[in-house]
């Protein structure tokens, strides 16, 4: 019963999974993005058929076994691309840096001035962090791991939608500096969204998404105590 | 009748050594990463720091990588690959969200908000840094 279960969760997933990718090629939306509608199917289908969570638990860790060897495979594309960091070292970090702390501030102070729980506070602030890094931080600073990803995967929506308007917005033009604040703050879906406008910004966002990774790594433990 | 082209028993046989070459090749360079990845938490936990294990292992292969100790093509496939479908690797954890209590549920558009506010300073912040020094140091 139990493995039978565990082949349903891992079933369901993977079918979801399998239709969103035809759905976001056909549609592509943030809605039908792999992460988005593959999360929403899944939940929605295992609670049609009143599966628990805790019968999903063991289906949830065979899946993300990959997701160690994913991040760390994250250095591939860091070091194809470490000349245009080079060569641009001081306004990608400087620029990098700031965002990185300016978000991760604000969204703190409004979550905590709005009188959310400690766990929500945790839980939001390394929202901006790409998800398999941020999952694991989320033990590290006694966030909610499910609580995270589902932040980040909003966050990587918002990016996507509302980025590209608000940067034409307030006069920000420059491919590099566009790639660099939607990979930061966006991390992989908005890494690909600055890919569409060029291959420069799409390039930078890549390393953004990396060094924002490690950066907030560092930043959330050791922010979070003075709130 | 039309030629369709069937393929024949010897071009059978001669795809699938091919396709389990692949295969073979594939599971390595997972295997390696894996390690990689196994070895960022046992410095972690040596080291006594507060970072995830996998962004250990990330800056591990990095460093590796700029040393010329792994040559970058060694992880190609895998890392095409494990790219490609990585949401597929952090859905599953998302799912959790099915445990969540109404008060999460019932805040979401608030909490949604919270999001597009901090997004959005972060976003303007990144740009309009980067671009403002980029531009001193006159570049486009």
């Amino acid at each position: 019963m139990k493995v039978a279960l565990t082949l349903y969760g891992i079933m369901v997933t993977a079918c979801a999974y399998a239709l969103s990718r035809r759905l976001s090629r056909r549609w592509p939306s943030p809605f039908t993005s792999p992460v988005f509608f593959t999360t929403l199917a899944t939940v929605l289908v295992l609670s049609l058929s009143h599966v628990r969570f805790s019968e999903y638990e063991q289906a949830q860790k065979i899946l993300t076994f990959l997701l160690g060897p994913a991040t760390v495979a994250l250095a591939l594309p860091l070091y194809r691309n470490r000349r245009l960091l080079i060569v641009n070292f001081v306004p990608a970090l400087a620029g990098l840096t700031a965002g990185a702390v300016g978000t991760m501030v604000t969204v703190v102070t409004l979550a905590k001035a709005l009188g959310f729980s400690q766990t929500i506070v945790r839980s939001i602030s390394i929202k901006s962090v790409t998800a398999p890094v941020a999952v694991e931080l989320a033990r590290i600073i006694q966030g909610d791991p499910a609580l995270t990803t589902a932040f980040v995967i909003v966050t990587g929506m918002i990016g996507v939608m509302l980025g590209p308007w608000l940067l034409d917005r307030v006069g920000i033009r420059s491919p590099l500096a566009r790639g660099l604040a939607l990979g930061t703050i966006s991390h992989g879906q908005g890494t690909a969204q600055a890919a569409l406008e060029s291959e420069l910004s799409g390039a930078i966002a890549s390393i953004a998404l990396g060094i924002a990774a490690v950066f907030g790594s560092l930043l959330a433990p050791r922010l979070l105590p003075y709130f | 009748m039309p030629a369709v082209s069937r393929p024949v028993a010897s071009e059978i046989r001669a795809e699938s050594p091919l396709k389990a070459r692949e295969c073979a090749i594939l599971i390595a360079e997972l295997t390696g990463l894996w390690a990689i990845n196994k070895l960022g938490y046992l410095i972690v936990a040596q080291l006594h720091v507060s970072l995830p294990g996998n962004v250990a292992g990330m800056v591990l292969l990095f460093g590796l990588l700029c040393g010329g100790i792994i040559p970058p093509r060694l992880f190609e496939r895998s890392s095409t690959l494990l790219a490609r479908h990585l949401p597929f690797f952090f859905v599953p954890i998302a799912v959790g969200l099915m445990n969540l209590g109404p008060t999460v549920v019932s805040a979401g558009w608030l909490l949604v908000l919270v999001l597009v506010a901090s997004a959005a300073v972060g976003l303007c912040v990144t740009g309009w840094l980067a671009q403002l020094l980029s531009r001193l140091r006159g570049q486009p």
